[in-house]
């Protein structure tokens, strides 16, 4: 009996805990602008994302590349990068345009959350450019980047391969971190890492051109990068 | 329906949904409706078919795409005189509202040519897959046109939820009644220990406590453990049955708490009771494009196919479309007013000439990543598990799975969904040969159902992105876009009205396709009343 209270009396506690976060959640969570969801988003599932991108650095660690030393400082946790202090011309603006949306529920946004970056939540557990273009790209600019022009659109999916524009860098890296039109934008699936190897895939592999992208150079293109979603559900 | 702002990987963070589904599950559906409304979900829709008064003769409507907006702009304004004509890109109607059975080939971009071979009844849909009871519009049509209807089974009690970490699945009756029954516990214990004293008065507390012991299937002493109580709602472990053995049955042994815990099962119980996946939620019998074939049935006079629109230039005084017609020529036609359903990821290559802010803002909303994979196979989950019909769950890539809900206990085969993903893994997959996805997705299935690996007779794949005439799956807005992009693209611009899942908050949604068409229609109506 006495073991029974005293579990009984462990539940209770544990029960009121549980019902103060759930109402703090809720509470805070339906006041949460998209911004805010998107951070604590990433600090709910934490432990997960931690650990894989904490895998995705030991992987690049281990295979001693000359891209894993270079880019040392950029293999940091996606995570912690999410938790930087990088002030972000996009966030910015996803913020002030639902200061007045169904999200804000009539609560300011603070000096705080405006310095938020946005949050990275790697997709895809890979390193390799190539294996990370199959995953990311192929669907749309086909194998060997050949693209797309059989469809109902006058583009459809441009080829990436002997594309005069992927001479500079920035070209795909800004689609990469923008999208364009019904391209979706890749920043909030792709690392800094991830997208420098996707460019040295498209730029090296699929045409001819020299230079290597590191991961510092696309850090700073973060800062315009426009956010989508990839969809969650429907009908 | 309406799908946040934010991007959500797959690894990624808390979704809005799972933050919803998970209200629901600690707080029941009262916590994940106010947690709804203050997230902006809860919204119905209602029937808005309406009845045009005064004539459209003289007046010419070019509708462009002949999915369910088209056809069904075209049917309501037809009907009082218009002179309408569609252009449809493809050589059938219905677009998204699509089925495939055996016979039928499907070609995606990239050049990947399917031959489904499913036999004769057996069918899937690669797009939409279900109707609710309050998608009112559907249902106007469907009891219109005669479409029959029967129920989709969303949730079955008897499917699972499986998780590949520990390798386990349990029964969604053994993962939702233990996880109230646990609630249900704790709950009474803070009951009886006075700690919500504040928030129940002394009666309301008797009253909580015997809620909470039917609700949860307490035994006499307010407790959740194995018995024939608790087995009552979660199912036996031996069923009860007739004379002394097996007589009463015997109790099935509890999930361990920390086991629904740790490895979530309980973020899948709540899927089958937000709004838009509540019973009753309907298909149409022998196929989504049932529907499709009515409105094709009643506007094919006015539908011209294989016509791929390259241009439309909208001026004050009406609209002028170029196009390429079956054999490659390019031609052009002309209407006082339009109503464009093309998707905006083919929109945006179009040669618009219209209001500047229409043409931006048709370039500004990126599509949804889907697919899905449907498996034709024995019906191993009706004779050997007892599953029929419903949705199974996993935490594997193919993440959503379903059993067919037609044919149950009589036929001998069907078709699984094996596969039902969004975001990253969608584009994944789809990226994949169609061989190479078939074999994948089996392969994870048969984690769940071992049989499908002997039983399997065929299968099919559709990735969205590389469907040639939709280039992504839905229209999915953040809160920013809807102020902005959407707002444009929701109003008329002189003669032309856009109209389609995407501008409606039921992205995804066939129900998001005809309200847009419906307002249109009266829209452009009015208009040329007016005009």
């Amino acid at each position: 009996m006495d073991q029974a209270k005293s579990m009984a009396w462990k539940a209770v506690a544990a029960l009121a805990v549980l019902f103060l976060i759930g109402t703090a959640l809720l509470l805070s969570f339906a006041r949460t602008t998209s911004a805010q969801e998107n951070v604590r988003a990433a600090q709910a599932a934490g432990v997960q994302k931690t650990e894989g991108a904490a895998q995705g650095a030991h992987g690049t660690d281990a295979q001693g590349t000359g891209k894993a030393s270079s880019s040392a400082a950029g293999t940091s946790a996606p995570a912690n990068d999410g938790n930087s202090s990088q002030p972000a011309t996009a966030q910015g603006q996803v913020q002030a345009g639902s200061e007045n949306g169904a999200l804000a529920g009539g609560t300011s946004v603070t000096e705080e959350d405006k310095n938020a970056a946005p949050t990275v939540h790697p997709a895809f557990d890979l390193t390799d450019g190539a294996e990370l273009y199959t995953a990311a790209c192929q669907s749309c600019h086909m194998p060997g980047g050949v693209g797309a022009d059989a469809g109902a659109g006058t583009k459809n999916y441009p080829a990436l391969a002997g594309n005069q524009n992927l001479q500079a860098a920035v070209y795909p890296a800004t689609f990469i971190l923008n999208g364009a039109g019904a391209m979706p934008s890749f920043a909030d699936q792709l690392t800094d890492e991830q997208v420098a190897a996707i460019i040295n895939y498209l730029r090296q592999d699929l045409n001819n051109f020299e230079g290597e992208t590191t991961a510092a150079e696309i850090e700073p293109l973060r800062k315009s990068a426009r956010s989508t979603t990839l969809g969650d559900d429907a009908g | 329906m309406t799908k946040s702002s934010v991007p959500k990987g797959k690894v990624g963070g808390m979704s809005r949904r799972r933050f919803i589904e998970m209200m629901g599950a600690i707080g029941g559906s009262t916590a994940a409706y106010h947690a709804m409304t203050s997230l902006g979900f809860a919204q119905a829709s209602t029937n808005a078919v309406p009845t045009l008064q005064g004539s459209g003769q003289g007046k010419s409507v070019l509708i462009l795409g002949a999915g369910l907006a088209g056809m069904s702009s075209a049917f309501e304004l037809s009907k009082i005189g218009y002179d309408v004509k569609i252009l449809e890109y493809n050589e059938r109607a219905g677009g998204r509202c699509w089925t495939l059975r055996g016979g039928d080939t499907y070609t995606e971009l990239g050049g990947e040519t399917q031959q489904v071979k499913f036999q004769e009844g057996n069918y899937f849909n690669p797009g939409p897959w279900r109707i609710p009871y309050h998608h009112q519009t559907y249902m106007h049509y469907a009891r219109q046109f005669g479409v029959r209807l029967e129920p989709f089974i969303q949730v079955n009690e008897n499917a699972y939820i499986h998780r590949s970490g520990p390798g386990k699945k349990y029964r969604i009756r053994e993962v939702r009644s233990d996880f109230y029954g646990n609630v249900a516990e704790l709950l009474s214990k803070a009951v009886n220990a006075g700690a919500l004293e504040g928030d129940l008065t002394g009666d309301d507390q008797d009253a909580m406590i015997e809620a909470l012991s039917q609700w949860g299937a307490l035994d006499d002493s307010a407790r959740y453990v194995k018995g024939m109580v608790s087995s009552y709602h979660r199912g036996y472990a031996v069923d009860p049955g007739d004379r002394t053995d097996p007589g009463p049955g015997q109790p099935s042994d509890l999930i361990p708490r920390e086991e629904l815990l740790k490895d979530g099962y309980w973020q899948n119980i709540i899927d089958g009771l937000v709004y838009e996946h509540q019973q009753a939620i309907f298909q149409p019998v022998g196929g989504m494009d049932q529907m499709a074939r009515a409105f094709e049935e009643r506007t094919r006079d006015m539908i011209t196919y294989q016509a791929r629109v390259t241009g439309l230039t909208v001026t004050d005084s009406g609209v002028t479309a170029t196009y390429q017609d079956a054999g490659g020529a390019e031609k052009q036609v002309q209407a006082d007013y339009c109503i464009c359903t093309i998707p905006l990821s083919v929109l945006s290559q179009i040669d618009l000439k219209a209001d500047p802010e229409l043409v931006k803002a048709t370039k500004e909303i990126a599509y949804a990543a889907s697919f899905k994979a449907g498996l034709e196979s024995r019906r191993f989950w009706e004779t050997e598990e007892h599953i029929y019909g419903g949705v199974t769950y996993t935490d594997l890539p193919i993440a959503v799975t379903s059993y067919p809900s037609t044919g149950q206990n009589l036929a001998e085969t069907g078709v699984l969904l094996a596969a039902y993903q969004f975001g990253p893994n969608a584009l994944k997959y789809s990226g994949m040969t169609p061989d190479e996805r078939l074999k994948d997705v089996r392969g994870q299935y048969a984690q769940i159902h071992p049989q499908i690996e002997k039983d399997f007779i065929s299968g099919v794949s559709v990735g969205w992105h590389r469907v040639p005439w939709s280039l992504g799956c839905y229209a999915p807005y953040s809160d920013e876009q809807r102020k902005g992009a959407y707002e444009v693209l929701s109003r008329r611009h002189g003669p032309l009205m856009l109209a389609g899942e995407h501008i409606s908050y039921w992205n995804g949604w066939q129900e998001g396709a005809l309200l847009s068409a419906m307002s249109a229609v009266k829209e452009i109506h009015g208009a040329a009343q007016a005009g």
